[in-house]
């Protein structure tokens, strides 16, 4: 979907984004209609997402239920990191 | 299978790693992380044509496999630590998504013995271990969820008829000799015969040879478990241990005040609660047993040992915590952290076990 390229930049990030040609058509189209750049709407659509799986409360048990049964496998995996 | 994407994988390193998703986020490498995903999903899509090739016509799908998820985990794992979306920790990140690949997919991987799971994916990091050698280790370790929702009407389905956790759960020793030697697996189990050792093989560890004592506990566990007419089970493992008289099992329960005697008066007690079976058995280990043979491979490899003695059999009896022969033990007074101590104060006196010699007997 997308390739980093460029560096940090105080809070920001430089990517740019592969996207096929019809979804980079549709988002050039949403861009223009809101009056926003195409970066925005993509940093916005990322951060959206995350925030829907963050809130999968599903996902979210599953994960807790994952870390807390495999604490110890996590613990020694931090020990040893080099 | 329900693939994880990019979102998810945010979250699953905001969440192990301590940092919350937006600092995940604003540090991920999304390629990576991409490619990573794209890498999994593949695999899990071959591992499940490979199965499905192998379906018998007719036969009831069971998506998502077994093999397909162990697959695809491990795959992503193993991509996520060759080129780590997330600057260092990657180990911990990489550990954390393959297990909730495999939760969101219904499955749990069952690891009794964490630090033989860490070497595995340190191994998987170091290009020890393939992707396949750890998706054959962790396959073998997986079970249903409970608690999914999905899995709820598959934890009756049977292994699928060429999965290798099958070839190695469900064979006696005898097949498993001739199956390695005709079709070479990742996980064989062999008495040995006078050119072929005997103890357990994989790919990840090669030939971890019985010792003396541990050849014996297992043909004596098999004849107990006859003579019971019963599949063996926990009880039958420790009556086999309980017959070794040098052995460093035996020698760290008499530490703890334990005789060998008295663990055969539990495990006999335990023994004739079971009743015999009118006829033999279908399969020669119960699930109990047969979970026992992985653990004791895992409590060998994370006590760095290149063989498998009686202190591995009884550690790996252990991972069953809430089994009546474990309790017996506890009752004893031979808790798992007093059994270890012990272990590790018998094995630093007496040293290893005797390795084993060809018994020329051969057990069906």
């Amino acid at each position: 979907m997308a390739e980093a390229a460029g560096t940090d930049s105080g809070r920001t990030k430089n990517m740019v984004l592969r996207l096929d040609p019809a979804l980079a058509e549709r988002l050039a189209a949403v861009a223009e209609v809101e009056g926003r750049t195409v970066s925005d709407i993509a940093r916005e659509a990322i951060a959206a997402l995350v925030e829907a799986r963050r809130k999968d409360k599903r996902f979210r048990r599953q994960l807790e239920d994952n870390l807390a049964r495999h604490q110890r496998l996590l613990d020694l995996l931090r020990e040893d990191q080099p | 299978m329900i693939e994880l994407d990019v979102a998810g994988l945010v979250v699953i390193a905001g969440q192990v790693l301590g940092i919350g998703t937006d600092a995940a986020l604003s540090q991920l490498d999304i390629p990576a992380a991409e490619a990573a995903l794209t890498e999994a999903r593949l695999a899990g899509q071959q591992a499940a044509s490979a199965a499905a090739r192998s379906r018998r016509p007719g036969s009831t799908p069971a998506p998502p496999h077994r093999a397909a998820a162990a697959a695809a985990a491990a795959t992503l794992m193993h991509a996520l630590l060759r080129r780590p979306p997330l600057p260092g920790h990657s180990e911990q990140v990489a550990a954390a998504a393959g297990l909730q690949y495999l939760a969101v997919n219904g499955w749990q991987a069952d690891l009794d013995v964490p630090r033989a799971a860490a070497i595995t994916i340190q191994g998987l990091a170091s290009g020890q271990l393939t992707p396949a050698d750890a998706a054959s280790w962790l396959e073998a370790r997986l079970s249903p969820d409970p608690a999914s929702p999905d899995r709820a009407t598959t934890t009756q389905t049977p292994l699928p008829p060429r999965s290798r956790a099958r070839r190695i759960m469900l064979a006696p020793f005898p097949a498993v000799r001739h199956r390695r030697r005709s079709r070479p697996g990742p996980f064989a189990i062999s008495l040995g015969s006078a050119d072929n050792p005997a103890g357990i093989r994989t790919p990840a560890t090669g030939l971890m040879p019985f010792t003396g004592p541990a050849l014996s506990s297992v043909i004596l566990s098999r004849q107990e478990a006859r003579r019971h007419g019963q599949p063996r089970g926990l009880e039958h493992i420790l009556l086999g241990l309980a017959g070794q008289d040098d052995s460093v099992a035996v020698k760290a329960l008499e530490r703890l005040g334990i005789s060998q005697e008295a663990i055969r008066r539990q495990a006999e007690n335990i023994t004739g609660q079971s009743q015999p079976q009118a006829q033999p058995p279908q399969a020669p280990d119960t699930p109990q047993a047969r979970r026992v043979w992985h653990a004791v491979l895992d409590e060998a490899v994370a006590h760095g040992d290149s063989y498998i003695g009686t202190e591995h059999f009884l550690l790996g009896l252990l991972c069953h915590r809430d089994a009546p022969v474990v309790q017996a033990l506890a009752s004893l007074g031979a808790e798992e952290n007093q059994i270890r101590t012990a272990i590790t104060a018998q094995r630093a006196e007496s040293g290893p076990e005797r390795p084993a010699r060809w018994h020329g007997v051969h057990a069906r």
